[in-house]
Parts: C-alpha cells; sequence; structure tokens
C-alpha cells in the first residue's frame, strides 16, 4: 500500500511532531497532573475536611429521668462524643428562655469566642407527659438524633405501659421485641455491576482526557504549518496523505504515552493505597484482564482516536489561529464530554444501563461508552458497534483527506462553520483538487 | 535529457482558466524565469510540477519520465509563502528537511553544517528559528530548498522579501547550482533578477503563454522603436509603421518616437536618411529592458494587477 519512501515519509514527521509535544510544558503537565490529581485528592482532602475537634452534647434533663439513660446511649453509639456538664445559666433557665442563652454558642459570629460543636438536648420537666424535647445542633446532625429519639421513645413506651399495668420486665421485654435480621454484603462492597465496570470505565475516562489533550496538540501542530506557510514546503517533499499519516502516527504516540504513564500510575495507586481506602485491588484488575477487555480496549481506543484526530483535521486545516481552531472545537468537545462523563458515572453506579445502551450507538460517543461496558454489554452489540466504528472510520478517513487536500493551500476560504461546509460539499462532489 | 518536460498542460479552478496550454521544458544547467504578474498562473504551475495539484489536461514529466511522487527527492523547492517551525533549531530544521528529502541522518547533518557555514550561521546553528532575524530565517529557508542538492531547482518568488545581502546570495546560490549542473525554474515579477539570471524566460499572461524564449529575444521584440529628431515627417519613410511626435517644433525640428516593421532594423532607416538627405539632427535607438519587453508583450493582456506587478 505505501513504499518504503512513503513510510519513511510518515515516520519523520511523525516523530517531528511527537518530539514537539514532548518539548511542550503541558505535555509534561498532563503527564503528571492527571495521576497526581486523586493522589493529592485521596491523602490531602481527608484532612482538610477532616475536624479534630470532638462533639460535645449538653443535656439539660428538667424531668431528672432520663439523662444517664441518654448518656449511655449517645457514648454506646459514638464513644468519642463528650458528654459536657450544662453551664448553671442554662440549668436555671425555663424551656422558653433558651433560645437567648444560646445564641452565643450556635450562632456563627458568637462561635468563635465560644466555640462550640455538637448537639444541646433539652427535656422539659414533666417527660413523658410532655413530649416536647428541643435539640439544637451547631453543624449538620448525624446519627446520634436517631439514638437520642429511640432512646426516648424506649423511656417513654416501658413508662406507658408499666403505667398501664404491666410488670416492668414484660414493659422491657416488649419493647425491646425485634427480628433478627442477617445482612449479606458483596465479598468486596461493591455490586457484581461495579466490580465488572470500574477497571473499564477507569478506562474510557482515562481515554477521553487523553483524546481531549492530544487532540489540542494535533490541533495546534496543523495551525503551526498553515499559520507558518510550511504546508506548501512539506507538500513538495511529501504528499497530502503522508502529512496526515504522519499527524495520526504522532498523535497516536502521544496518546499511547499519556495513557500508559496513567494506567501504570493508575494500577500503582491502586495497589499501593486500595487496601489502606479500603478498595480490593484484585478485582478491579482482574476486570482489566477479561478477553472483552483485552481485545475490545484496544480497538475502541483506535477508533476513539482515529475520530478525534479526524474532527481536529477538519477544523484545524481551516484555521489560521489556535483561537480560531479552539473556537470551532469548543462545542464538539462539549457535546462529547458531558453525555460521556455523565454516563460514565452512571456506568459505575451501576444505574441508567438503558441510555447508555442507547447512546453506545452514536459514534461520537461509541469508544467511549463501549470502552466502559466492555464486560456488561452483550457481545453482539459490542461486535456490531465495532462494524459500526469501522465504517464510520472508512467513510470519515477518505473524506476528510479529501477536505485536507482542497484546503490545505487555500488561505481564502471563509472561515467558521459556514465555511466548512461549502468545503465538506466541495469536499464530497470533486474527488481531485 | 530534459530534467522537465510540460506538454499542454491546463487547469480550470471553477470558470477561472489558471493555466491554459502551458508547454516547455529545462535541460540540466539551465536557468529558465518563469515570468508574469501577479495571478497570471505561475504558482499554480509550480504546484503542477510539484504534484500538489493536479492538471485538468497535458502531461508533466520529470527527469525524462512522467512525474511521479518519487521524482521529489531530486527536487529543491521554495514556495512564495515561507515558514518555519519556530520551536525548532536551524539545524534541525535544515536535517529534517533533508531527511524529506531521502538523506541519512548523517549526510543530513553534514549537509546542513556545511550550509549553515556557507551562509555564516555557523554560531547560530542550535538557536531556535523563533530567535532568527528575519534575513537569518530567510537563509535557513534558501538552505532547505539546497540541502539535498537537487537536480531540479522551482523557486516561486524567491526573491520577494529578501534583503539586498540574500538577494545577492540566492543569486550566487542559484547559479551555482546551474554550473553544478541542476535546472533551476523560479518564478518572479522581478524583472531585473530574471533579465539578469534568466537563459530563458516564459511570459505568462492570464494562463497564457505570451512569449517563450532567451531574454534577448523578448528584448528584440521592442526593439524596432527609434527615436529621431528630423525638420520632416519620418512618417512616409520606408519600414516605418508608426511615427509619434514627441516634441513641439523647435526652429523647425521635432522629436518623433518612430515604430519600425517587423524585420527592418534602425540602420536601415539611418542609411535611408542619409543616402536622401533627410536632415537628422538627433537617433537614438534606446536600449530596451526586460521590464519594457515585459510590459509590451504581457501588458495588454495582464489584469490590472499584473499590470501593476
Amino acid at each position: 500500500m505505501f513504499s518504503r519512501t512513503s513510510l519513511r515519509h510518515i515516520w519523520l514527521i511523525a516523530l517531528r511532531d511527537f518530539q514537539q509535544t514532548l518539548r511542550t510544558k503541558s505535555f509534561w503537565l498532563t503527564v503528571v497532573f492527571v495521576p497526581l490529581f486523586p493522589l493529592l485528592m485521596g491523602s490531602v482532602m481527608p484532612r482538610l475536611i477532616h475536624d479534630t475537634a470532638p462533639e460535645q452534647t449538653i443535656i439539660l434533663d428538667k424531668s431528672g429521668t432520663v439523662a444517664p439513660t441518654l448518656e449511655q446511649a449517645i457514648r454506646k453509639d459514638d464513644p468519642t462524643i463528650q458528654i459536657t456538664p450544662p453551664p448553671a445559666a442554662l440549668t436555671a433557665a425555663e424551656p422558653d428562655q433558651l433560645a437567648p442563652l444560646l445564641k452565643p454558642y450556635l450562632s456563627p459570629e458568637k462561635s468563635v469566642e465560644h466555640p462550640f460543636k455538637g448537639y444541646i438536648i433539652a427535656i422539659p420537666a414533666t417527660f413523658p407527659q410532655d413530649p416536647h424535647v428541643q435539640i439544637w445542633v451547631s453543624h449538620s446532625p448525624g446519627s446520634i438524633l436517631t439514638i437520642i429519639k429511640a432512646t426516648l421513645a424506649h423511656d417513654m413506651r416501658v413508662k406507658g405501659m408499666r403505667d398501664a399495668g404491666l410488670p416492668p420486665e414484660t414493659a422491657i421485654q416488649i419493647n425491646g421485641a425485634a427480628p433478627s435480621i442477617g445482612l449479606h454484603l458483596p465479598e468486596h462492597g461493591l455490586s457484581a455491576d461495579m466490580l465488572r465496570n470500574i477497571g473499564p470505565t477507569a478506562l474510557a475516562l482515562m481515554l477521553l482526557i487523553s483524546t481531549i489533550f492530544t487532540t489540542q496538540w494535533l490541533l495546534q501542530a496543523l495551525v503551526e504549518e498553515r499559520s507558518g506557510k510550511l504546508l506548501e514546503a512539506l507538500l513538495s517533499s511529501v504528499s497530502v496523505d503522508h502529512i496526515m499519516l504522519g499527524k495520526l502516527l504522532a498523535a497516536l504516540m502521544s496518546l499511547c504515552l499519556l495513557f500508559g504513564t496513567w494506567i501504570t500510575a493508575g494500577i500503582s495507586l491502586l495497589t499501593h493505597f486500595g487496601p489502606q481506602l479500603g478498595v480490593e485491588p484484585a478485582p478491579i484488575l482482574a476486570s482489566l484482564l477479561t478477553p472483552r477487555v483485552l481485545i475490545g480496549a484496544p480497538f475502541f481506543f483506535l477508533t476513539g482516536a482515529t475520530l478525534m484526530a479526524m474532527i481536529a483535521f477538519a477544523v484545524g486545516v481551516r484555521c489560521d489561529t489556535t483561537r480560531e481552531a479552539q473556537g470551532m472545537l469548543a462545542p464538539i468537545l462539549v457535546a462529547l464530554i458531558l453525555p460521556v462523563e455523565t454516563l460514565l458515572q452512571l456506568t459505575v453506579a451501576g444505574v441508567a444501563t438503558q441510555s447508555i445502551s442507547q447512546l453506545r450507538w452514536v459514534p461520537l460517543w461509541t469508544p467511549f461508552l463501549n470502552l466502559s461496558q466492555l464486560n456488561s454489554a452483550p457481545l453482539w452489540e459490542l461486535l456490531v458497534q465495532g462494524g459500526e466504528m469501522l465504517v464510520v472510520c472508512a467513510i470519515l478517513v477518505p473524506l476528510i483527506n479529501r477536505l485536507f487536500r482542497h484546503s490545505i493551500l487555500d488561505y481564502s476560504a471563509a472561515p467558521g462553520w459556514k465555511g466548512m461546509k461549502a468545503a465538506l460539499l466541495h469536499a464530497i462532489k470533486n474527488r481531485d483538487a | 535529457m530534459t530534467v522537465l518536460d510540460i506538454r499542454n498542460v491546463s487547469k480550470t479552478f471553477g470558470t477561472k482558466q489558471a493555466v491554459k496550454e502551458l508547454n516547455f521544458s529545462l535541460s540540466p544547467g539551465e536557468i529558465f524565469g518563469f515570468l508574469g504578474g501577479n495571478g497570471a498562473g505561475k504558482t499554480t504551475s509550480l504546484r503542477m510540477i510539484l504534484d500538489i495539484i493536479r492538471p485538468d489536461t497535458g502531461s508533466i514529466a520529470l527527469f525524462g519520465e512522467p512525474a511521479q511522487k518519487e521524482h521529489h527527492a531530486n527536487i529543491g523547492f521554495l514556495p512564495e509563502e515561507r515558514g518555519l517551525y519556530r520551536n525548532m533549531t536551524a539545524l534541525e530544521t535544515l536535517i529534517y528537511f533533508g531527511r524529506l528529502k531521502n538523506l541519512s541522518q548523517r549526510e543530513a547533518r553534514t549537509r546542513a553544517q556545511d550550509i549553515l557555514n556557507r551562509f555564516d550561521l555557523t554560531a547560530e546553528s542550535n538557536k531556535k528559528v523563533s530567535d532568527f532575524s528575519k534575513g537569518m530565517a530567510q537563509k535557513v529557508q534558501i538552505g532547505t530548498a539546497l540541502i539535498h542538492q537537487p537536480k531540479l531547482l522551482i523557486l516561486d518568488e524567491p526573491f520577494s522579501g529578501l534583503d539586498p545581502i540574500n538577494q545577492t546570495l540566492l543569486e550566487h546560490e542559484i547559479t551555482n547550482a546551474a554550473q553544478n549542473g541542476a535546472a533551476v525554474l523560479f518564478s518572479t515579477h522581478i524583472m531585473q533578477h530574471a533579465e539578469r539570471l534568466s537563459d530563458r524566460i516564459l511570459i505568462l499572461a492570464r494562463g497564457e503563454t505570451r512569449f517563450h524564449g532567451t531574454v534577448q529575444e523578448a528584448l528584440h521584440q521592442i526593439s524596432n522603436t527609434i527615436t529621431l529628431t528630423t525638420r520632416t515627417d519620418p512618417s512616409s519613410l520606408p519600414g516605418i509603421t508608426q511615427a509619434t511626435p514627441l516634441t513641439q517644433e523647435d526652429n523647425g525640428w521635432s522629436q518623433w518616437a518612430v515604430t519600425l516593421t517587423s524585420g527592418q532594423s534602425a540602420e536601415n532607416v539611418l542609411l535611408h536618411c542619409t543616402q536622401n538627405a533627410i536632415p537628422l539632427k538627433g537617433f537614438e535607438q534606446p536600449k530596451p529592458s526586460l521590464h519594457d519587453a515585459f510590459i509590451r508583450i504581457a501588458g495588454d493582456a495582464a489584469s490590472p494587477s499584473e499590470q501593476a506587478a
């Protein structure tokens, strides 16, 4: 198909473009930052959001009957909670006077002077006849509310049954009656669907991010040659096909380097930090080593990269500035990223399989969504969609090649989508330049 | 063996005929000037020779064979629109273009260093092109066309935008390449260079060939104009097609611009005047320039932009 000289030309063009990409700071920042980001988030964020100040609970029990039981229940649920004796001013106050007295504890302005984090529980003097218990909380309440409610309800019911004439033991026995429920969770804490899809979805996400970056670099290389008036000099040595294939190869080389680095970093992070975070690496790694992933991933990786490269070629060959090119590419990237990003999250969560199943047929999204579903989608769908991608590439590559040939030295062409439409129609109608 | 042979080549873009029935050939060591104003069809013709665009009709042969991409290893090309990779050094740029012309890495490096030395750029060889002055970048661009010592050197408006030093450098390189056996084809609308360098020229106007021959032959086309200062109207002299008075009478003497019929020489007119005692105070045969010849040959058919050029 290609002579040795042609292959040499393609390689030289690819190598130059690849070396140029390697010389950019943005490439190395991308290579390093993407794996570093989850590592930083994983190690730094918990420290940033973790508040070391212990929670406190103040119990104002006017009835004098439930405070010990409540203290016991709260301590049992969360041993770190401190039960603080109520200040004298609060103990002496009537229930309707409490709210203004608690302001220094609970209002954001005052809390600097009286740092307080926790719960203030006020139980009326005639509890349980008066069941109106009030709780003030300094932050979003946790499970302690359930504990308080259950403990007080238990107390009320036991007292009620005792007042009704039942022996105390019987009352306690009746109130404590509950079924014994055996709860069986998945072996690794994740559903079978999640386990099957988490690895391939990570691949799809990496492909999505890496293709976005490589598309940008490809676009920059194209615009540099077009705006720098280099194309005519190149075309005196090589053909349009050589330039296209060389640039495609360079984009794939950058993509492979990014992808390879990220996968290696991802696996290293998973094996080193996974167990500490309660994530078992073995089943996730196993999900990447299934025959479907081993065969399907390279295929959808190649077709996805080719598809994005063709879009970059169509845009880049008609733009004289990077800004103009990025302006045209931006809506395409948004159309790609937003649905794929959302659907990938849903895939991991194991929901919305119907919508994913339908959207997998749209060629722009097929490689990314199929990559995430390699272990769970019906085999026939994967095969047919693989065929669909081959057909799309078989139509798109010669068409873009023709567009590229027509537009490569046409500096007078109308810019923007209008010009693109005219050039595409011209390319469809005219085989040769 | 001819280096380049173009037969009946035509190209149309939409309704505009860019090149019509182009015919010419080049031999080794020959310098061929391809002349025409803006939009005359020069760049289209050069792009067809380089297979960047394809002719609608006609044939192009390179080195005695139908033109193929493989022949491009023996062609050096300097386009009208010039640029370089800004992030590459001068040495890397020359090596890259040399390698695209099938030179080995070692050979490309040796020749690149030789060119940089010849162009007085050795000290800047590892500097990025983005740090170069315009004149230095122009030298590197010229180097990219010469690095593989091509058998056919095609230069599209090579002198446009060059500073005088680089114009001289390029003229020297063109002459040098021709002396070493390369055929040189260059397009230009600056006639002084064409007149100085070309063995043969071809004048294009609106895609059509208006003249094809040597510079002397082109000059001969306008060498049939003389200026006479006489007391009588020279229109009646034999071999004269037109006589136009240039100055008012001064004591009976007037200056006339006289156009001779084809084949008539100025010497014959002078002889006729002397033999027939026609009083003459002045007789001049202005030395024509290629610029004048170009205006005369292409001017009537050229578009406004071509005439301006």
